[in-house]
């Protein structure tokens, strides 16, 4: 193949600001969520909670994904992005929507305002998915975390379509299904349909990568992706055709059986590993195993569509915390030690390798503020956890508290990372 | 000696000195033909057509200046004639449309300072070419249209284009088609998943080969590794590397490098590369 493109690493120009944006949402709405700390204790279906649920999903975890796959595009598919002036384009248009929308929520305009914001986000996904099929529709591979992430961004897509029809709904009402399980399946299109099976395609690939362990079984993601999507699809029929049945427990066991190919996979890699887990990876890892708290809440949940079950909502914001803060939150967290640095690494060293004594990514970074992140962060998810179990406001202050600092302590290396230059003479590094 | 617009100057100057002279006055830009080192550098090189086209004048001009002092013209066509309009003299039939892209990156080089003080500008303007990167341009400028240089580069697959933008001031831009620095041999190659160039170059170096196995190691290092072997290759050896997967991220900087790479896929975790220059 004569006139191959070389050319595969997009620039950092354009993956960069998706990672400042979704590190300054986390320390937004870990701020914003200190405030809301009364509003925990509510019906989830109040308009603090909806602001930062979405501040959470678009603003901290999509953003940062979307960013991370921009730049993964060629490990995962073996090609370049079909356009980075496109993906520069969408991060205007994608932050304003988000910026916006978490705005009309907080401010109670669900009129209009939350129409208009939830269209640009809902654009935002059509641009992202464009970007990404055009992408791959040039290679030549499909392995199955390729088709992990294409299914994740099919439900991105149905979960920005529901999303816009609930706000549009707000402005011209016309769906007669009950609003409380539109919103439900909206939510779970999001945080499992793309946002989990993105992170079971990207980290099927990265995790293997990062310990280095060879010889894993690619018919564990197989298994996984189709029994996954099958369970997914069945939920989400049930709740929006049939309003939940008592059926839904059957699917989750469904969907259980399925994960449980991919968490082999993953401890399959953790097993064969020929690399010691730096915090980066530790963060990762000790995700997957926090995983247990919204397996255990959803069954739990899934079984109050039982007559014998008392009403046990006030589970749901719990749930959802363990999903957004103990899980997506931790993975990333510690992703961004992995990922960022090294884009950042490629762009500036790579042309000196061999040539001169260069840092490696690791050395990009603060490795002490990363402990501390790391620590601080499983006190505040140990914080709010026991704030929960013991219904004590002060619990889930301090709970909040600590997430502050946590991302603090993550926004200082972040800019570390962009900011501070290593630099490089013909003698050495100066540091 | 018979005379018409292919005769060459040096040669009339040979025949009769006075012919210096004689041209000078036809147009003041001649006058430099009375300077020896630019006479040496351009008469010899140039015919009347040639001359009239720098001294912006029509050929019939100068034979008729010549023949005032005994040479005879040969008028057999109507070629030489004073139909010779002064727009057909500036139009080369070897100008195409320069191609937008080379329209940056034009360097720029004045020689009138140096035709001045009768410095020859050859050597100069041949090292400046020499530099030229691909896709730039040398702009020339000076008091006449560069005939003789304009010849030779012809030659050396150099396009040109004239004009004269104030009276006095000639600008010859000379590029190169883009084509020739798009020649495969120049640039490095990819073939991704090529088992059977693969086969072939790993035979050619075969005992001109190290062989280095980057799988066990860590992100960034199979990279890391590779471009360090890379810069203690000896000449001629070629890099056989075991790696995990096809490179995305260290393709471009081979490239960069001047490196070719030929891989060949064993399994879904184990590819082999070729690295040669």
């Amino acid at each position: 193949m004569f006139g191959l493109s070389t050319q595969r690493a997009p620039s950092p120009t354009l993956v960069v600001p998706y990672f400042i944006f979704s590190a300054i949402a986390f320390l937004i709405f870990s701020v914003l969520l200190f405030f809301s700390i009364p509003e925990l204790s509510m019906h989830f279906m109040n308009p603090k909670i909806l602001a930062l649920t979405h501040f959470a999903a678009l603003g901290w975890i999509s953003m940062i994904i979307m960013g991370a796959l921009y730049q993964l595009v060629p490990v995962i598919f073996e090609t370049g992005l079909y356009s980075q002036k496109l993906g520069k384009f969408n991060f205007i248009i994608f932050g304003t929507g988000i910026l916006g929308m978490v705005w009309s929520f907080w401010t109670l305009h669900f009129k209009n305002w939350l129409f208009l914001f939830g269209g640009l986000v809902f654009l935002a996904f059509m641009i992202f998915s464009f970007n990404i099929f055009k992408s791959i529709s040039r290679s030549a591979k499909s392995h199955f975390a390729g088709k992990l992430v294409l299914s994740a961004i099919f439900w991105l897509l149905i979960t920005g379509l529901l999303g816009f029809l609930l706000t549009l709904n707000y402005t011209f009402p016309f769906l007669k299904q009950d609003q409380f399980n539109l919103l439900k399946t909206h939510a779970h299109f999001g945080m499992i349909g793309w946002l989990l099976f993105l992170v079971m395609g990207v980290s099927s690939v990265l995790i293997p990568m990062f310990l280095v362990s060879h010889d894993l079984k690619e018919g564990f993601l197989k298994k996984a992706l189709y029994i996954c999507n099958f369970a997914l699809l069945l939920i989400s029929i049930d709740w929006i055709v049939f309003a939940g049945t008592q059926w839904i427990p059957v699917y989750l066991l469904i969907f259980f059986f399925g994960f449980s190919y991919f968490l082999r996979y993953i401890f399959d890699s953790y097993r064969k590993k020929l690399r010691k887990l730096d915090i980066g990876m530790k963060h990762s890892m000790i995700s997957f195993v926090f995983l247990l708290i919204p397996g255990v809440l959803a069954v739990f949940l899934s079984l109050s569509g039982w007559k014998m079950m008392p009403d046990i909502h006030q589970l749901i914001i719990p749930y959802g915390m363990s999903i957004f803060i103990g899980f997506f939150s931790n993975l990333i967290l510690g992703q961004m030690y992995k990922t960022l640095p090294f884009i950042l690494w490629l762009h500036r060293y790579k042309h000196l390798v061999g040539k001169n004594e260069i840092p490696m990514p690791k050395d990009l970074y603060s490795e002490p503020l990363a402990q501390w992140q790391y620590y601080i962060y499983l006190l505040a998810v140990l914080f709010f956890a026991l704030g929960f179990l013991f219904e004590m406001a002060f619990l889930l202050y301090s709970g909040a508290a600590l997430l502050i600092l946590t991302a603090l302590l993550f926004n200082i290396n972040v800019l570390i990372i962009v900011l501070f230059k290593k630099q490089i003479t013909s003698i050495g590094i100066q540091k | 000696m018979i005379l018409n617009e292919e005769s060459n100057i040096g040669e009339i100057i040979k025949v009769n000195a006075e012919a210096i002279d004689v041209i000078a006055s036809v147009n003041k830009h001649f006058s430099k033909l009375k300077n020896p080192i630019l006479r040496k550098l351009l008469a010899s090189k140039v015919n009347v057509r040639d001359a009239a086209r720098i001294g912006n004048v029509k050929p019939i001009d100068i034979l008729l200046e010549l023949q005032k002092i005994g040479f005879e013209i040969q008028q057999e066509t109507g070629n030489v004639s004073d139909n010779t309009v002064l727009s057909q003299i500036n139009t080369h039939e070897i100008v195409k449309e320069i191609p937008e892209s080379v329209h940056e990156n034009i360097v720029v080089m004045d020689v009138r300072p140096l035709l001045d003080l009768g410095t020859d500008p050859f050597n100069r303007i041949m090292k400046q070419l020499k530099n030229l990167l691909p896709q730039q341009q040398l702009l020339i400028i000076n008091t006449f249209e560069p005939v003789p240089l304009i010849n030779m580069l012809k030659e050396k697959g150099f396009l040109y284009k004239t004009s004269r933008p104030v009276q006095g001031e000639v600008h010859t831009l000379f590029y190169k088609q883009i084509e020739m620095y798009d020649m495969p041999e120049t640039q490095p190659t990819v073939y991704e998943n090529n088992d059977g160039i693969f086969r072939e170059k790993t035979e050619y170096f075969q005992q001109k080969s190290r062989a280095i196995d980057v799988r066990d190691l860590e992100m960034p290092l199979p990279m890391v590794t590779i471009l360090k072997e890379l810069e203690f290759l000896e000449k001629g050896f070629a890099l056989l590397v075991e790696h995990k997967k096809f490179p995305q991220f260290l393709l471009q900087e081979l490239s960069t490098r001047g490196y070719n790479l030929v891989s060949s896929k064993i399994n879904e975790h184990h590819t082999r590369l070729l690295i040669y220059k």
